[in-house]
């Protein structure tokens, strides 16, 4: 009896809490999961780059991209400037000035022959960025400024987004190098370091600013981003921002989107919302196209931050690498096992074992530290290429 | 069991004997067709086509209808036929050529042959003034059968008095809502919240009948001579060896004045399976016709097309802000303690304001006046008990209930891990104070607390807890004027707490005070006019966030979001009018002024632009007490009944109300974590407008009643949300929020039988509630009418009770419903790098269809009177079929992919066993 009670409150109670999960696969017309995504917008003084893909189910990972479409800007007087297809699914015209007076739309047709177009927008002239700076935040990290200014009546909406690109370390240093084509181990010569590397980043938040509050059409060290106290700043950084002004409807575009893309489905987040574009199929209205295709100018500017110049205080945790938290090194490898290690790729000699000074023998040994790849060359998270425009 | 044998024979006896009682057959003939004709139609009809007049008791005979064909019968067997089963006698009087008709015993005509021999015995016929035969009746039926003289020495104007008084059950408890009514039913009233009744009537002799849901039918003779008092005590009508809703409601459905009116005994709550064996008022509103569910097994609920918050929740007067348990899976009343539940859906009295959609005013017992009892059933989740007495010698009652989980304790026994680290509890205190100081006066006394922790499975701690409180005085000034002032409290507060990872620690509290007097009168002014008229004022106190870290190693940065302060006043009144004796008409109207007030300061935006971050222009502070912001309305309430004939009606109502405080809900989880809002300068309040026309009948003597009422509704400034809205801890909520209009319409149809060992009810719903979001500013679903999230357009429910024999019933819910529309993401594609979703249009689609069906059987113990206790048992189970209802859809990203999930929580059949007693 006390058992049979028992298993009826258990039942109860994992019923309560326990239910039942079942994977829920909704009813979803096909052509509702696989609409034209535009990625790109018109640059008025420049090369113009359009990616074309399709979206795809939730539940796949696949990423289709629209390949062989015809694809022209076409301005309100019905004057094309043609884009070419490299690599498939990306589409690049030739560097145009564009004229500001006039009204561009992109024009798509897909292989399929379903055409497609932007609306119509003005040319969005973007003024240049006046300044680029950084400041130590007090913590170690590093807050970035970005100024402009522009006239009264110009757009008032800027967006950016920026290439990242710092210096770091592998976590040991190699002074050897196998070569394969004499099955050696050698010195390793000062071009082939692969100890400190470059590492470069698109952005892939949304940042915007405006200035329909201020008396004036200017930014003045608005901030842009925070540098946090990293390894990223340890040895050099540098970010080359872009800047684009906008009408306001691309940017509450933009807005909207970046509302949307933080994680949902628990108790704080937001509720989620449809985000569309301006982009339309011309024989069916109701035809859902992903993606706004405004039509700016781009100026740009770089900016060198050496946080050690900074001043501040500077936390050991920008000296710890995460990734390399798991990094050992083994000495001791015989040069027969180094060898054959090379040969699998699984180990690099980072230099030799003294041995004269431990072991009273005859027969010279050689014995080698050697750790992994991934913790000895740089090269598979960045280049070893310094980048030109590194001080 | 074989008591009921021993008692179904002895009454079988008792039947059979009556046939002996008659005297030698009159030589008279009856030829005559009568269906369902009442005994007094009948006896009208003997005495005209035959020589011979019926005398009776109308009291005895008042139930009695008559369905025969007569082709010259003899008059004695036609009498016979129709008397017997209602164990009557009857004896003629060759001499007067009368007939007489009595219970328990035939009347002697004719002296005994031996009566100048033996001592005279007392006269079989009383002398006095009233009816012969009623005292006949016997000392079971003396209050019915008794005369009550009223008034002596009182005037009466016009040839009407004014008959008042209380309606109280054995226990002393008042009777709410019991139909108060003379000779014509259509001129009744009901008993108000404290039992009492007013009730204007023609002076001279006439029967007083009182009827109440689960009460038996009551009969009192009056002579009225001028204005007067009465108090009537009913007698218990025992379930379930009878029907649980007595022909009394039944006539109240064409009769009644008021539209979209449920109420709920606890005895027809009683009778409904549940998911743990536990009666639950809030799951039987649910059960009616234009309310739905918000999810399965949640007790939120949506009113026709209303959101949940615009249902105000009352327990004896004060507000419930979460009138639920465990996700709401329980409703946070005990049963036990309550007395009824009443669901206004379509017109609300102009004495309620405040929400939009629907007032479910619960009431609680009295508690027992004459001795001390106690009340409890044993679940496999919680257990409860009540208890009651009298106080003060029976001049006031008291009350107290405790009801908690164990569920606690259930998870610690579970194999699983996550599953042992959750925690899941709740308990709830009641206890109220009935205390007459003299005739006159009466003080009623209320508290409240409810309080639920639980973890599932996660390291946050969700605790929330309801505490109210009401104090009333109601104080007769005269028969026909009463006031009542009413004091309220309520408290509304959640709070989540992370305590598991040192450096995110943290507690975020919340908390809603609510503070308020009331005073109404209600006059009576003559038979035709009942006047309601008082005031309100609601003082509110919000503080809708701190966000606090927990702990030295916690690198939470601390948030508070500043209070909010308002005040809800409102003046009202209503006349109910009784045009003649078909029209009737209800007009009130009620006059609502809100005032937000500071301190507080708020952002000011750009005029013309959407409000978000981006278009402040500056802030706003107000002082203590300062007003930021005003808004005012009359409310209008107006409901008109037309009867077509004694069993049909048709009645119409319009109705306006208005809401200052919103709630603020993601409803794509559920959480307790829901909170409410005041009206403030941008943040309008929510204003419905609704018409509704019904058509009602009754068929077969009231024991079939049919319905349908239609309704539309408009509803202005409700709260939709932006896309990507913050709704938590967010400080200037109106950047995230939009006034949105809607519109609900709908046809509820229901047929409901009443008497019977089969009852219950068959309702279908169609119903649609859709939103529209197109300001200058902001559009959702570019400005088009969109499903909201409670349109359900098909809904059929089936409540059905058998009962087998005097101890064992059984019930059958059915339950079906369109699945709710929702919002999915319907593709994915990388724009600038990286990877994002594609929703559909909000609400576009819907989760798959909800149906349900539960099986319970109740099992009484014996009918002994001296016992320790009587007890009984439910067994129940709930989602018969198993079938796996989405409790919740939910995407979860994984490896790139994102994919869906249902959740169902009770996915397979639940049984339960309660255990219920009383001593």
């Amino acid at each position: 009896m006390r058992l049979r009670l028992r298993f009826l409150l258990l039942s109860g109670g994992l019923a309560l809490l326990g239910g039942c999960v079942d994977r829920y696969t909704p009813d979803v017309a096909p052509a509702d999961r696989s609409s034209l995504v535009v990625d790109g917008f018109i640059n008025a003084q420049g090369s113009s780059v359009i990616k074309l893909a399709r979206s795809f189910s939730v539940n796949t990972k696949s990423t289709p991209v629209e390949a062989k479409a015809q694809v022209t800007i076409q301005d309100d007087a019905g004057r094309r400037y043609g884009l070419a297809e490299n690599p498939a699914g990306t589409y690049t015209s030739a560097a145009n000035a564009l004229d500001p007076s006039r009204r561009y739309q992109l024009r798509i047709t897909t292989s399929l022959g379903r055409q497609y177009a932007s609306d119509p927008e003005p040319v969005v002239l973007t003024p240049p960025i006046d300044s680029l700076s950084g400041r130590s935040d007090g913590l170690g990290g590093v807050q970035l400024y970005v100024s402009t200014h522009a006239a009264a009546t110009a757009a008032r909406y800027y967006r950016w987004d920026y290439d990242e690109t710092w210096q770091f370390t592998a976590a040991y240093k190699s002074e050897l190098e196998y070569v394969a084509s004499s099955n050696t181990i050698q010195l390793r010569p000062s071009e082939h370091q692969i100890f400190t590397c470059w590492r470069t980043e698109s952005s892939t938040d949304i940042r915007q600013g405006n200035t329909t509050q201020l008396a004036q059409n200017a930014l003045v060290a608005y901030p842009l981003l925070l540098l946090a106290p990293t390894s990223k700043i340890h040895y050099g950084y540098s970010i080359l921002v872009r800047q684009v002004a906008e009408d306001q409807a691309e940017y509450t575009y933009w807005e909207t989107l970046r509302k949307n893309t933080e994680a949902l489905g628990t108790v704080n987040d937001p509720l989620p919302g449809r985000v569309t574009g301006n982009v339309h199929a011309l024989a069916d209205a109701s035809e859902v196209v992903l993606g706004y295709v405004g039509v700016h100018t781009v100026t740009e500017k770089r900016l060198f931050v050496d946080a050690a110049t900074l001043g501040g205080p500077r936390p050991n945790a920008i000296f710890i690498d995460l990734f390399y938290a798991n990094c050992t090194y083994v000495d001791r490898a015989l040069p027969p096992a180094m060898l054959n290690l090379c040969q699998l790729g699984i180990g690099i000699p980072l230099t030799t074992f003294p041995t004269a000074a431990m072991y009273d023998n005859t027969v010279p040994v050689t014995f080698y530290y050697y750790s992994s790849p991934d913790c000895v060359d740089c090269r598979l998270r960045g280049t070893n290429v310094k980048p030109i425009f590194w001080p | 069991m074989s008591l009921f044998y021993r008692t179904a024979l002895v009454l079988l006896l008792a039947g059979s004997l009556a046939s002996y009682g008659q005297q030698a057959a009159p030589t008279p003939t009856l030829t005559g067709t009568f269906q369902g004709v009442p005994f007094a139609e009948f006896a009208r009809q003997v005495a005209a086509t035959t020589p011979y007049r019926l005398a009776y008791d109308p009291a005895q005979t008042d139930s009695l209808r008559v369905t025969l064909t007569a082709t010259g019968q003899p008059l004695a067997a036609v009498l016979q036929q129709v008397l017997a089963p209602a164990k009557l006698h009857f004896s003629v009087d060759e001499a007067s050529r009368r007939v007489y008709i009595t219970a328990g015993e035939a009347v002697q005509t004719r002296l005994p042959d031996d009566f100048f021999r033996a001592p005279a015995p007392a006269p079989a016929a009383s002398a006095s003034p009233g009816p012969v035969l009623a005292e006949a009746a016997g000392p079971a039926r003396a209050p019915a059968g008794r005369v009550y003289d009223i008034g002596l020495g009182q005037a009466a104007a016009n040839g009407r008095a004014t008959l008042s008084g209380r309606v109280r059950d054995a226990r002393g408890e008042s009777v709410v809502g019991a139909l108060v009514y003379g000779d014509v039913p259509t001129n009744g009233v009901s008993t108000d919240q404290f039992g009492a009744y007013t009730l204007t009537l023609p002076v001279g002799r006439q029967r007083l009948n009182v009827r109440s849901l689960g009460f038996k039918n009551t009969t009192r003779q009056l002579n009225l001579l001028g204005n007067g008092r009465l108090d009537v005590e009913l007698e218990e009508d025992i379930t379930p060896l009878k029907e649980v809703v007595v022909e009394g409601e039944k006539a109240k459905n064409v009769t009644s004045l008021r539209m979209g009116v449920a109420k709920l005994d606890i005895k027809d709550i009683k009778q409904i399976p549940t998911v743990f064996g536990e009666a639950d008022v809030l799951r039987v509103v649910l059960l009616l016709p234009g309310v739905k569910s918000i999810g399965e097994g949640n007790t939120g609920f949506s009113v026709r097309g209303g959101g949940a918050d615009q249902n105000l929740v009352l327990y004896n007067d004060a507000v419930i802000y979460n009138p639920t348990h465990l996700f709401g899976f329980f409703s946070a009343f005990n049963t036990d303690m309550l007395k009824s539940a009443e669901l206004y859906k379509s017109t609300v009295p102009a004495r309620y304001g405040g929400r939009l959609s629907s007032v479910l005013d619960v009431v609680t017992r009295d508690g027992n006046r004459k001795q001390f009892s106690a009340t409890g059933g044993l679940g496999l989740l919680t257990s409860r008990l009540t208890l009651e007495g009298p106080l003060a010698g029976g001049r006031g009652s008291w009350l107290v209930g405790g009801r908690t989980s164990y569920s606690n304790w259930l998870l610690k026994q579970l194999p699983s891990r996550t599953l042992q680290n959750s925690a899941a509890g709740f308990y709830d205190l009641s206890g109220h104070l009935a205390y007459d100081l003299n005739e006159r006066n009466s003080l009623y006394a209320t508290g409240y607390f409810s309080h639920d922790q639980f973890r599932l499975a996660s390291d946050t701690v969700y605790t929330y807890s309801n505490t109210a409180a009401s104090l009333k005085w109601k104080h007769t000034l005269s028969s026909q004027l009463y006031g009542v002032l009413t004091g309220t409290f309520s408290r509304y507060q959640y709070g989540l707490r992370s305590d598991r990872t040192a450096t995110t620690a943290s507690e975020l509290a919340y908390n809603l005070n609510q503070g308020g007097v009331q005073l109404d009168f209600t006059r009576f002014a003559g038979s035709q006019h009942t006047l309601e008229f008082g005031g309100s004022s609601l003082l509110y106190h919000i503080a809708p966030g701190q966000l606090t870290p927990l702990g030295a190693a916690s690198l939470v940065v601390g948030t508070t979001i500043q209070p909010e302060q308002a005040l809800e006043s409102a003046l009202y009144v209503a006349d109910r009018f009784d045009l003649s004796a078909r029209l009737a008409l209800d007009v009130g109207l009620r006059y609502s002024l809100y005032n937000a007030l500071g301190p507080r300061s708020v952002l000011t935006y750009q005029p013309g632009l959407s409000r978000s971050e981006n278009t402040v222009t500056g802030t706003d502070s107000y002082r203590p007490g300062q007003l930021l912001a005003t808004y005012q309305g009359p409310e209008w309430r107006f409901s008109a009944k037309y009867m077509l004939n004694d069993v049909s009606s048709v009645k119409a109502s319009y109705n306006r109300t208005r809401q200052y405080i919103h709630q603020l809900t993601n409803t794509t989880v559920v959480s307790p974590t829901d909170n409410w809002k005041l009206s403030d300068n941008y943040i309008q309040p929510q204003v419905a407008d609704q018409v509704s026309l019904g058509y009602y009948h009754n068929f077969r003597s009231n024991s079939l009643e049919f319905s349908v009422e239609t309704y539309y509704k408009l509803l202005h400034n409700f709260l939709d949300y932006k896309d990507g809205a913050v709704l938590l801890l967010n400080p200037h909520l109106e950047t995230d929020v939009v006034n949105a209009r809607g519109r609900a319409y709908g046809a509820e149809f229901l047929l409901r039988k009443t008497t019977g060992k089969l009852n219950g009810w068959l309702s279908y719903t169609y119903a649609r509630s859709l939103v529209q979001v197109n300001t200058a500013t902001d559009q959702v679903n570019d400005g088009n009418w969109y499903p909201s999230n409670y349109d359900k357009p098909h809904d059929v429910t089936l409540v059905g009770n058998y009962r087998f024999n005097r101890r064992i019933s059984a019930s059958l819910n059915f339950n079906y419903s369109t699945g709710r529309p929702i919002t999915l993401p319907l593709s994915q594609y990388y724009l600038h790098n990286v990877l994002r979703v594609f929703y559909s249009e909000r609400n576009a689609y819907r989760v798959p269809d909800y149906y349900r069906v539960d099986l319970a059987f109740n099992l009484e113990g014996n009918h002994k009177i001296k016992k320790l206790a009587h007890g009984s048992w439910t067994l129940a189970i709930y989602n018969l079929l198993g079938r796996r209802n989405p409790y919740s859809i939910y995407f979860q990203a994984q490896q790139g992919q994102i994919n869906g999930y249902q959740l169902s929580i009770f996915g397979q059949p639940i049984p339960t066993v309660t255990y219920n007693f009383r001593f």
